[in-house]
């Protein structure tokens, strides 16, 4: 643990709205309105909420209730990575007709 | 919602609003209406082929249409807002990707609602785009900005806010000011805090919807705080800018 870099990280933490561009060119939706359930401790909340760093060689993205890992992008000079594995699953509600 | 691409903007005008903060007009070849809080991701690529990539949210209301205003604040040593305050010049292109996000936006159907917007520095474009929107459909609901800066010349907008806030008897500006106060100041002059948030929300008739905006953790300290006061959770909407200003 360092103070400082924890600080850095802290100030730099961004959220799933900072990454809906990328996400809605790789998935063709937004995504920030997905009810997204934490694999790790199974809270629920929605996809713009989660915490993400986008500083890094990819994009991570962490639940806000136990900071586990939720996603991850590689981006490669020929292909995006998604991992998917702490999502326990993630739900699009549909406007009500 | 529309598929969104890479396309090349034309930087129509840009105007100084601080002596940190510039607005960018920029003329979209494929312009899609936005919703206030949407933002755009700009792309800058050098010649090796670098590329850093930003967002930047949507100053104007969707009523403002084939052309995007963003504001952008001068970080010391940012790699993308001081290429844009020092090298961009109107006529240049710019790429530019958006309308982003259906989470940080303030729907027509919330008109009726009571709104509390709460900004650091920056974080005030995209509620601007709300009010200005606001303002066009003539929305009656009762609203207060608690905007913190740092002294008065950093308060972005703060001619035209003070300007709705004289026409429009529902709108309130309440301002903060974090390091230099004018001298007739009567106002706040600290940062946010949680008695600041009670006082707000005093004003309030029934619960507002909450837009948190700004600097990672004021965003995070402000939501924290409304919670604890009692507001429900799926009434504050936040959006983290990082680490900028104030
Ligand atoms: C959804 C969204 C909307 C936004 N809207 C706006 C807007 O309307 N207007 C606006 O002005 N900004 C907005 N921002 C912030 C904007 O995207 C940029 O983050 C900001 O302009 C700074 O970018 P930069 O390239 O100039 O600075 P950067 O080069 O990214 O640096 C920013 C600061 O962080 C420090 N820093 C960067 N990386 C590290 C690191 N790895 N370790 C330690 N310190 C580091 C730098 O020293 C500097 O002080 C928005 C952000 C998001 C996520
Ligand atoms: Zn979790």
């Amino acid at each position: 643990m360092n103070p400082e870099t924890d600080t850095i990280n802290e100030a730099l933490r961004l959220d799933g709205n900072a990454v809906a561009g990328d996400l809605q060119m790789l998935m063709g939706f937004d995504v920030t309105l997905l009810q997204a359930q934490c694999g790790h401790c199974q809270n629920e909340g929605v996809f713009a909420s989660l915490v993400a760093y986008v500083r890094g060689p990819g994009i991570v993205l962490r639940c806000p209730t136990c900071e586990g890992l939720v996603l991850q992008i590689v981006k490669t000079p020929t292909s995006i990575i998604v991992n998917l594995e702490g999502m326990a699953r993630s739900v699009m509600y549909l406007p009500m007709s | 919602m529309e598929r969104i691409q890479w396309q090349l903007a034309r930087v129509k005008s840009i105007v100084q609003e601080t002596p940190r903060v510039k607005t960018f007009t920029l003329t979209l070849p494929n312009w899609i209406p936005h919703l206030p809080g949407q933002h755009y991701d700009l792309r800058l690529t050098a010649e090796d082929g670098y590329q850093a990539q930003r967002s930047y949210s949507i100053a104007s209301p969707p009523e403002q249409t084939g052309e995007i205003d963003l504001t952008v604040e001068l970080i010391d040593d940012g790699e993308v807002s001081a290429y844009l305050h020092e090298g961009v010049a109107p006529g240049d292109q710019l790429e530019v990707r958006g309308p982003i996000g259906g989470y940080f936006v303030w729907q027509d159907a919330m008109k009726h609602v009571p709104l509390l917007l709460v900004a650091g520095g920056s974080g005030v474009v995209p509620l601007m785009a709300m009010l200005r929107h606001r303002a066009k459909i003539g929305a009656t609901n009762p609203t207060r900005l608690l905007f913190s800066v740092r002294s008065a010349e950093e308060a972005i907008y703060r001619d035209e806010l003070e300007e709705m806030a004289r026409h429009d008897a529902q709108f309130d500006l309440l301002l903060t000011f974090t390091r230099d106060v004018p001298v007739d100041w009567a106002g706040y002059h600290r940062r946010i805090d949680r008695l600041m948030l009670t006082e707000v929300l005093h004003r309030f008739e029934t619960q507002p919807h909450c837009f948190i905006c700004g600097p990672t953790l004021l965003v995070e300290q402000v939501a924290n705080t409304l919670a604890e006061l009692g507001l429900s959770a799926d009434t504050i909407r936040t959006e983290r800018f990082g680490p900028t200003g104030t």
